[in-house]
């Protein structure tokens, strides 16, 4: 029990400390493997992730060991922690890809997961022009490559 | 620039690319994407074109495992047993109708008429109850294997064509929709809708004498097959019917008797006599594998493949059609 009361210090890129228990530290992949490994080190430098996603990560970790530590009603806590993951979500895309690179360094598959899926969300309701803009994409037909497209899918662009 | 006085709005940064994020990641994004909408995508770039066509080989990414089977349940005429068939793919190509050796437990809710969904692993039962228009939901709990009933809503009764749709159950009758989301208050659990409306004749064009002869649901969108009017698809966001496109618009639809989802394709399922002399001798079943694509406001439905996957005894009657997903 007393190990779940120990401290770990989190240091961000910008040498910022993030201090959390250790339950929520072992939530980041990467970091569980270090503790494994026998890093008895109290403070692991997160050199890739920047303060602002550090800490969102942290809260995205501490909500999902907080519920996960709830004993009874499960069926409530996790109607509640997919509330928090769908509010934890909406973000803009910068952001969005930021939490997304940072939960595939750190491994925490939870964020990784809910993450490519807003993407998928995001993505699947969209005209084509919209996808370009809203994901930075070059359009790369050529005209005479678009006409045959519109061609053979005559359905998809009649006014 | 940015550091001068006079430019306190500096322009907004571009978004990140996609193709910032690194390619696995990618194409983990690409895969929770429904199928229906891989080709609207692959209009987007080339580039992006080249991944989601290098999809299936990326079949472990997967959230959803679109393998599935088919079950019809038929009844035989003059006695009541039961049979029922499996859709199995024979060869790579082909399909065809297997007679199903296991026998299936008989229907807990056979012989009421009532709505029927699926959410979260329960099962909805919907209809029943004492006064007019008041109905009773009760829920199935398979692991429990317990009855409950949730509650009593107001709405119409007897709602037989109905199906799952993001964790709503879906009832429709008459082109009229009641939806129950069971994370809603009691009471206000139904929502009824009505929508003669087709979206694509403008206002004047209405659903007339309709009556739905089946429905489904494929990739969280909602079919349904109206008689003489043939298979349409209800525009949730929007609260309209649309037709299916893609030659479906002159077709007659008499004889189906089932839509189903199979391997994330739309199956329409026929039924028709079978005559040697004048007599009926056998039914057949045709089967259309049909393939989605959705762009925008419009779902495009291209034949895969079609043909007889089976045929019964001129005694067997249609029941249901059951898609299972593994």
């Amino acid at each position: 029990m007393s190990e779940s009361n120990k401290k770990i210090s989190l240091i961000s890129s910008e040498g910022e400390a993030f201090e959390v228990s250790e339950a929520v530290a072992r939530e980041f992949e990467i970091v569980a493997h270090m503790l494994e490994d026998g890093c008895s080190g109290s403070s692991i430098p997160i050199t890739t992730v920047d303060s602002n996603i550090l800490g969102k990560v942290i809260e995205y970790c501490t909500k999902h060991v907080e519920v996960g530590n709830v004993e009874g009603n499960s069926e409530k806590a996790e109607k509640d922690l997919e509330e928090f993951d769908k509010r934890f979500i909406a973000v803009e895309m910068n952001t969005l890809f930021s939490l997304i690179l940072a939960a595939n360094y750190l491994n925490v598959k939870g964020l990784l997961n809910i993450g490519c899926q807003k993407v998928a969300d995001t993505i699947k309701d969209m005209k084509p022009e919209e996808v370009r803009s809203i994901f930075n994409i070059e359009n790369d037909y050529t005209p005479a490559e678009e006409e045959v497209v519109r061609k053979e899918n005559e359905w998809a662009f009649q006014p | 620039m940015s550091n001068s006085k006079h430019n306190n709005h500096p322009p907004p940064p571009s978004p990140p690319s996609l193709f910032s994020l690194p390619n696995e990641i990618v194409l983990s994004c690409l895969a929770r994407v429904p199928k229906i909408y891989h080709l609207n995508l692959s209009w987007v770039s080339k580039n992006l074109r080249a991944l989601v066509r290098s999809l299936p080989e990326h079949k472990g990414l997967r959230s959803v495992p679109h393998k599935s089977s088919l079950y019809l349940c038929f009844r035989e005429d003059g006695n009541s047993s039961f049979h029922w068939l499996t859709l199995t793919t024979t060869t790579t190509e082909d399909y065809g109708l297997v007679l199903n050796p296991t026998p299936f437990p008989s229907l807990l809710i056979l012989s009421r008429d009532a709505a029927v969904g699926v959410i979260d692993g329960k099962i909805y039962v919907i209809g029943g109850g004492g006064f007019h228009d008041e109905i009773e939901v009760e829920v199935f709990d398979p692991k429990s294997e317990t009855w409950e009933l949730a509650g009593v809503e107001y709405g119409r009764k007897a709602l037989r064509c109905s199906a799952s749709v993001e964790r709503k159950v879906y009832m429709v009758e008459n082109n009229e929709i009641d939806v129950y989301n069971p994370r809603e208050g009691e009471r206000e659990r139904m929502v009824h809708m009505v929508s003669k409306t087709l979206a694509e004749g403008g206002r004047k064009d209405r659903l007339k004498n309709v009556t739905v002869g089946c429905v489904c649901v494929v990739e969280d969108v909602f079919f349904v097959c109206f008689d003489w009017n043939g298979i349409m698809w209800f525009d949730k966001k929007r609260n309209v019917w649309r037709r299916l496109v893609g030659g479906w618009e002159k077709r007659l639809f008499f004889s189906v008797k089932a839509l189903a989802e199979h391997d994330g394709k739309l199956a329409v399922l026929y039924l028709y006599h079978r005559y040697e002399n004048d007599s009926p001798i056998t039914r057949g079943v045709w089967c259309e594998l049909v393939s989605l694509h959705r762009a925008g406001h419009r779902i495009c439905g291209t034949v895969d493949w079609s043909g007889i996957a089976g045929t019964v005894p001129s005694s067997f009657g249609f029941l249901h059609c059951l898609a299972v997903s593994n």
